[in-house]
């Protein structure tokens, strides 16, 4: 080896300055009692729509705000500002996930204080946004009945990292293939922790569910913020 | 609504390459480096991740910095799982076999171990 070449030893993570801003976000939205959701999935799984349905169901309950990461468009933001709901859109032009950063200037628009619970509607991908720590508590992920039941096999970072997946289009069932049974047990051998929703946005089914789930994590959140000794990092 | 523009964004890749970039640029500026050399990154098998374009989008981003030329000496690390029931450690394509069970024990319960290692080790730098 050439003796002017030196070794300097790092063992840094990549991306660790986005994990960092993520982790003071998280710090920050916790001290106002805001809790973010990093929803995901691939284009058309029904993002919007299960966020329409959640809305519906919480609405009266739960004052929530929503940040969209779109390509270009308006029309889901759109959607969302009818039901009375703050939004953000976030124009991200060709990126293929939403980072810390993104996240952070879309949350100087809404009024923490005044919200409970946030939903980021990420970029349709499946295979970035699964790096990116956004300040999130919670990453959920939503796999559509029609994209079949293997997309386990072909995106198995991002099924390995989501506490829930919600299992969409449920209503389209007796018409596909789609093996409910081999995808659970998939998620049981690579992730069994994460909670699992069969949801139909369509007829309703299974969104009671869901929202309940959201709400223990809301309760959970909120007794642990007033644990005098807890620290807030606690959980990481 | 608001609308807040947010396209600085990139595709991951490249956003992961920057992010190499800068890490590795502040270590060779704080140790009086007159270049970099080689860059060595661990990364686990379960990261989306192709080689030779992280080091196309490299000598890209690298051009004109103390870091330009210098090579990424990636090491891939491969899944490992981890048996809920018996704390026994095996090998799994996550892409392929449809079903996976422990072993040993035959468990179906198992979590990721190894394969999601997204790490820079170190820089070799002159």
């Amino acid at each position: 080896m050439n003796p002017d070449i030196k070794y300097i030893d790092l063992k840094q993570q990549i991306l660790d300055r986005n994990t960092n801003m993520a982790g003071e976000l998280r710090g920050q939205l916790r001290s106002k009692g805001a809790f973010l959701i990093n929803l995901m999935s691939s284009p058309g799984s029904g993002k919007t729509s299960l966020l329409l349905q959640t809305i519906k169901n919480l609405q009266a309950r739960v004052k929530i705000g929503v940040i969209e990461g779109d390509i270009e468009s308006l029309v889901d933001s759109e959607k969302i500002v009818a039901q009375g709901i703050p939004a953000v859109q976030l124009r991200t032009g060709g990126s293929c996930h939403l980072d810390a950063a993104m996240v952070s200037t879309a949350l100087a628009e809404l009024d923490l204080e005044k919200l409970d619970l946030i939903f980021v509607e990420n970029i349709g991908n499946l295979v970035c946004p699964a790096s990116f720590d956004i300040g999130e508590e919670k990453k959920v992920m939503i796999l559509s009945v029609p994209e079949g039941d293997d997309k386990i096999l072909k995106y198995p970072m991002m099924f390995s990292v989501v506490d829930a997946l919600i299992i969409n289009k449920t209503d389209y069932l007796s018409l596909s293939d789609f093996d409910m049974n081999a995808l659970r047990t998939r998620m049981q051998q690579t992730n069994p922790g994460a909670a699992i929703f069969e949801i139909s946005c369509k007829t309703g089914d299974g969104v009671d569910e869901w929202c309940d789930w959201l709400l223990s994590c809301l309760l959970t959140a909120t007794s642990r913020r007033e644990e005098p000794c807890s620290s807030l990092d606690a959980g990481d | 609504m608001q609308v807040v523009d947010a396209k600085e964004g990139t595709i991951h890749e490249l956003s992961i390459t920057k992010d190499i970039l800068s890490t590795v640029l502040t270590v060779a500026e704080q140790n009086g480096a007159k270049r970099v050399v080689s860059i060595a990154l661990t990364i686990g098998a379960m990261r989306d991740i192709i080689p030779d374009l992280m080091q196309r989008y490299f000598n890209y981003v690298s051009a004109g910095t103390l870091a330009e030329g210098a090579e990424l000496k990636i090491k891939r690390i491969e899944v490992t799982m981890s048996c809920e029931q018996c704390s026994h450690v095996f090998g799994a394509d996550l892409t392929r076999s449809l079903e996976i069970s422990c072993p040993a024990c035959g468990g179906a319960r198992a979590n990721v171990l190894t394969g999601r290692e997204f790490r820079i080790e170190g820089v070799e730098v002159q």
